[in-house]
């Protein structure tokens, strides 16, 4: 199978993934599309025979942190208000919407650590190749994140930093 | 006698992928750490429900506008080979004409001779000439 047919494959894992680190369903989109121009244009940079779920998720986060990036520049809180989304069908649905709402809460650098660990089910090294960090960073990270969901869903304070979404 | 159990042992246990040779040192370790055990087991059950909240997305139906993110150079590369297979049966049209023209000069020829003399048949003929 050639790159072309796997990249097309791995679209479902990375809508999955973008669904849960931006919130809403269209802006996730947006990010999976720009992804996968990003990665078309790049395929070349791509080596045969490495991961290439692991590359492609590596453009993603790119991808992201470069929206990121300029959404701030245009609106400083962007960031910080997850917007309110439409949410997957299945599941409790106030636990959902909680579980939801606590992964826009997370820092996005804790956010995506978890969420290669849980979603994708990467190993650790994996996750570190594709995010380009030690394998330390990966764990700490991963340790806040959890601990800090935890606590969400339990209902205890997190952080005197989280701001009332308007 | 329990080894020194790391948070990175901790984590990978909630996550599936402690190794096997650690599994009976953290086991035990969380035996006699009920608080462990317990935040341990929560995040186990995080996991659990962040895939339960998402996996749907995996089945849902991938939106137009991102099959066609793929499409610009997928569609480049066909129509380089498109282009590759037109000249190739344009050259190979224009040889069979040559070569066809080449044997059959003699017929077009003789065509062509026969087309003038009806002509000039018909010129000279007094009816046609009325008409």
């Amino acid at each position: 199978m050639n790159e072309a047919q796997r990249l097309v494959e791995l679209i479902p894992r990375l809508r999955r993934y973008a669904r849960a680190l931006v919130g809403d369903r269209a802006t996730a989109d947006d990010l999976v599309q720009d992804t996968l121009e990003r990665a078309w244009a790049k395929l070349h940079l791509y080596r045969r025979g490495t991961d290439l779920r692991a590359w492609l998720f590596t453009v993603m986060h790119n991808v992201h942190v470069n929206r990121v990036r300029a959404a701030r520049v245009t609106d400083p809180l962007e960031d910080e208000m997850p917007e309110l989304a439409q949410r997957a069908p299945q599941g409790d649905a106030l636990l959902v919407r909680d579980l939801d709402r606590g992964i826009t809460r997370l820092p996005a650098e804790q956010r995506a650590v978890l969420l290669l660990v849980t979603l994708e089910e990467m190993s650790y090294e994996q996750v570190a190749r594709t995010l380009g960090i030690p394998i330390g960073t990966v764990m700490s990270r991963l340790s806040r994140a959890r601990e800090k969901l935890r606590a969400m869903m339990l209902g205890q304070p997190v952080s005197a930093k989280l701001k009332v979404v308007k | 006698m329990t080894d020194a159990v790391s948070e990175h042992d901790l984590q990978a246990y909630a996550d599936g992928k402690l190794p096997e040779d650690r599994h009976a040192a953290v086991a035990e370790w969380l035996a006699a750490h009920p608080d462990d055990a317990e935040r341990i087991e929560s995040y186990r059950r995080l996991a659990e429900e962040l895939r339960s909240t998402y996996d749907g997305v995996l089945d849902e139906p991938v939106p137009e506008r991102l099959q066609r993110a793929l499409r610009p150079a997928h569609a480049r590369r066909v129509a380089l080979v498109a282009m590759w297979v037109a000249l190739g049966a344009a050259l190979g049209a224009v040889a069979g004409w040559q070569l066809h023209s080449m044997q059959a000069s003699p017929v077009v020829a003789a065509d062509g001779a026969t087309v003038l003399a009806r002509r000039a048949a018909v010129a000279r003929s007094p009816t046609s000439a009325r008409a």
